[in-house]
């Protein structure tokens, strides 16, 4: 008779890379969006960002003697390999995406000791990473194909990501720089320049270059929010962390709007542009670098939010998700070391 | 039907899970005698406490209740033969413990066919004994926590003076394990009258039977019986009905669901004012003492997969698992493993040759699918669903990281010592890991380190005792030296005085000589002069 000797006896047959699958089914409508207004360059950088992953996580964990199947297996690499991917810019060249998987993989996560180790979140600091070494890149959303004469074809995106040029000649710069007279900053970026003009929020929403870059952020957040409903719904995330961030980031709003409506935008364009739903629900609820005790969840999400109007508002970045999050990661061991909870019992 | 007894809970328990009951089918058959085994093995220990001793030899023939063994210490209980027959071996078996080790057990040849059990008087009769009188044929019958902790419960009844209310806990809430379920609907009127004199034997005013939602027949049948109580009773006790949720049958829970208090850290339920006894002990006791007959069997659930006619049997304990299983046609070529208890808290047998003892609820013969071993084991990723479902609202991944790292100090500052081990924590783990099993670990860790701590202060206290004893006869000797010195010094001194005397006296003499010869000198001088 074998014995399994275990307890308990039973399980509830969860696992951790079906968790890992559920993410990665819930980033589809999103992804489709940013397909649908980005591009095929969306696609082609999951490709690559996944292969890096899987590659570099095989690679180290066979160099640290463990088993190098898990890196397909527990499905974690290609999740960061996912958020990241779906991060940056859809046309940056594709040796951008491998240093910044690569740095994730192997810096961020296998050198702190691999899965559930990691104090950072590996795609934000990786994102920061590149963001950082190379700024021009990494805040240039080309714009969204409303703006374009045609779309860019399959063929012309590989040729820019793997060789920089479309098969036409047009170059990445080129792109970059506007097409058709339009800049590829994101909807935040300009709301920020055009605050700096002395001009109101009110203002720079009814212009027409605002008004058609806005719906692709807008319906990938509405998408992404989607994919995160679902995971709560399957129990694959816990919804405190996005429920605490989007009520830490649309408070501040709220209240700075309310009371200097002229100098700050409102809580609506706040949740509905960059990465706030995608941040919400994927990005912190990655469970190895948040807050673990119920009540250190609501600090962490909530911190986050704050730091994101803050950064949002002051800083001069595109976005301010992954500095919010990276910065929030630090605080997580004082966080959970005063926030645990009372012990049935306990006096 | 009078509802002024029945009251179901409003508060809640932190955490818990409603899991597969998996309670049918063994719940849906009336209760069923056993069969009489050919050999029965009594292991001295199957309590909590310390092992009864022996009081018979190989050879010596028995009777049924007689006494076989007895208690040994403050924490024990008696044993006694379920069975006619002949003592044929006291020697180490096998054991029905997580472990599995032999340890002393007395095996008996049984040379009955059949059982006669003893017509029970009226338990209202029962009731006019003293509270000594029961507790003490409590403790004579050799009574336990049937619930599966296997306390005596005499030293249950002792150690919890200050009790003014008894809780008759029959919140069943692990999967497949039904007997308290089946016991309440088969014997309602027994369990009632048990808890009676439980609660006359403890001196509770006010008797509380609680049980879950789940067991609708069961909370019929109580009722039933309450109905038929005279009034001046029925003020006395109360059924309450709980959701259903396990871990809900744990005694901390259950007072928690029911008072909205908890049981402090480190104390038992009598600090709320309760006693805890379980479904299974009150019937015992109802038998003890309408019957007069010792604890010589017990309520086992029969299930699992492998078992074709699952059921709650009415076993003699000693039955090994073997013939227990085999009574409700086990089928051996579909068993992969006997779970005894629940699949929760309950462990697998390493050898069928094990006995049911007191402590036996359940017996689970599985089918190699019905429980599949666990995956392999994978990092913690800090998901938090173990926090969710932890019912003594501890940080399980906190624990289980202090535990791996041996950060045992860190462990106990996070109550690891609050942990009742239910398993929830694991069950929902989707790494897959065995966290109890790293809490039982650093438990034991820290049991072991506190013992050391104690030896080792014992030790300072010895070793500063013994210091203080060095330097207090170093002291003592430097006093009494120092008085000696002191002692010879003043001798000197008076020695020094004496001389001194006789130096001053001379001195004197020598003065007064000098003056003499001075004044001579000065009259020769003056008259020298005068002239």
């Amino acid at each position: 008779m074998s014995l399994v000797n275990q307890v308990p006896n039973i399980h509830n047959k969860q696992s951790l890379s079906g968790m890992m699958r559920q993410v990665l089914l819930a980033t589809i409508p999103g992804v489709l969006v940013l397909w649908y207004f980005f591009g095929w360059g969306v696609f082609i950088q999951l490709a690559i960002a996944s292969a890096a992953a899987v590659a570099s996580e095989a690679i180290v964990l066979k160099m640290r003697g463990k088993d190098w199947r898990r890196a397909i297996n527990d499905s974690s690499a290609l999740v960061t390999a996912f958020l990241f991917a779906i991060s940056i810019p859809a046309l940056v060249p594709w040796w951008l995406t491998v240093i910044g998987i690569c740095f994730a993989i192997i810096f961020v996560k296998q050198l702190y000791g691999g899965l559930g180790f990691n104090p950072f979140n590996p795609a934000m600091a990786a994102y920061v990473l590149l963001l950082v070494s190379f700024p021009v890149l990494m805040s240039s959303w080309v714009p969204s194909f409303e703006m374009w004469s045609q779309r860019l074809s399959l063929g012309d995106s590989l040729h820019i990501i793997f060789l920089g040029s479309t098969s036409s000649g047009i170059s990445y710069t080129e792109l970059i720089n506007g097409f058709d007279g339009y800049s590829t900053a994101t909807p935040l970026d300009h709301m920020r320049n055009q605050l700096r003009l002395e001009l109101m929020p009110a203002e720079i929403a009814d212009t027409a270059e605002f008004k058609l870059m806005t719906p692709a952020w807008m319906w990938a957040n509405v998408a992404f929010l989607v994919g995160g409903l679902y995971l709560a719904w399957r129990k694959a995330l816990d919804w405190h962390l996005p429920l605490a961030l989007l009520v830490g980031l649309a408070g501040t709003a709220f209240v700075f709007n309310l009371f200097a409506p002229e100098q700050y935008p409102s809580m609506i364009f706040h949740l509905l542009s960059g990465g706030t739903m995608f941040a919400a629900f994927f990005i912190i609820t990655d469970p190895v670098t948040a807050s673990t005790t119920p009540k250190g969840r609501w600090i962490f999400g909530i911190g986050v939010g704050i730091l994101m109007w803050v950064i949002r508002t002051f800083g001069s970045y595109p976005d301010a998700i992954a500095f919010a999050i990276l910065l929030m990661n630090m605080a997580v061991p004082t966080i959970d070391f005063y926030t645990r909870p009372k012990a049935y019992g306990e006096r | 039907m009078n509802q002024m007894n029945v009251i179901n809970t409003t508060h809640s328990i932190h955490g818990g899970l409603h899991l597969d009951e998996k309670k049918a089918p063994a719940c849906n058959v009336a209760i069923q005698e056993g069969e009489i085994p050919d050999v029965v093995v009594l292991p001295l220990n199957m309590h909590a406490g310390r092992d009864a001793v022996a009081i018979v030899e190989v050879g010596e023939n028995l009777y049924r209740g007689q006494i076989i063994a007895e208690a040994e210490g403050q924490i024990s209980a008696n044993i006694h033969s379920p069975v006619n027959g002949k003592v044929v071996a006291i020697e180490p078996r096998p054991m029905s413990s997580r472990s599995g080790l032999p340890e002393m057990a007395i095996v008996i040849q049984t040379t009955d066919t059949e059982i006669v059990r003893e017509t029970p008087c009226d338990w209202i009769e029962a009731l006019t004994e003293s509270p000594e009188v029961i507790a003490q044929s409590i403790e004579a019958a050799g009574i336990v926590g049937l619930g599966g902790a296997g306390f005596p419960t005499a030293s249950k009844i002792a150690a919890s003076a200050n009790a003014r209310k008894l809780l008759i806990n029959g919140a069943e809430c692990e999967p497949y394990i039904c007997c308290d379920d089946r016991t309440m609907r088969d014997y309602a009127e027994q369990v009632i009258g048990g808890a009676f004199l439980l609660a006359k034997a403890a001196a509770c005013d006010f008797i509380e039977v609680a049980t879950e939602d789940n067991k609708p027949e069961a909370i019929d049948a109580i009722k039933d019986v309450l109905n038929t109580l005279p009034e001046h009773m029925q003020r006395r006790i109360q059924l309450y009905v709980c959701p259903t949720k396990y871990p809900m049958g744990g005694e901390r829970q259950l007072l928690e669901a029911i008072t909205g208090q908890q049981v402090p850290s480190n104390t038992y339920p009598v600090e709320l004012g309760y006693l805890v006894h379980n479904i299974g002990t009150a019937l015992a006791v109802y038998n003890c003492m309408t019957r007069s007959e010792p604890l010589l069997s017990r309520m086992v659930t029969l299930t699992g997969e492998a078992i074709r006619r699952p059921g709650v049997y009415h076993l003699l304990l000693g039955t090994t698992v073997k013939d227990a299983i085999a009574m409700a046609g086990v089928d051996e070529t579909i068993l992969a493993q006997v779970i005894h208890g629940g699949p929760m808290m309950g462990y697998p047998l390493q050898n069928l040759d094990a006995p049911v003892t007191k402590i036996t609820n359940c017996l689970i013969a599985a089918t190699a699918d019905e429980i599949p071993p666990l995956p392999e084991e994978q990092p913690c990723i800090r998901c938090g669903q173990c926090v969710d479902v932890c019912p003594a609202t501890l940080l399980p991944q906190q624990l289980y990281w202090f535990a791996r790292s041996e950060e045992f100090e860190k462990a106990a500052s996070f109550k690891i010592h609050d942990c009742i081990e239910c398993g929830l924590c694991s069950y929902v783990c989707p790494s897959h890991i065995p966290l109890v099993d790293y809490y039982r670990y650093a438990k034991s860790e820290i049991k072991q380190l506190d013992q050391a701590r104690i030896k080792s202060e014992r030790s300072k206290v010895k070793f500063d005792a013994r210091n203080d004893r060095l330097e207090q006869e170093r002291l003592e000797k430097e006093r009494i030296k120092a008085e000696k010195a002191k002692q010879r010094a003043a001798n000197k001194a008076a020695n020094k005085d004496k001389n001194d005397a006789v130096a001053a006296a001379l001195a004197r003499v020598k003065a007064k000589k000098a003056q003499t010869q001075q004044s001579n000198d000065a009259d020769n001088t003056s008259e020298d002069s005068k002239p």
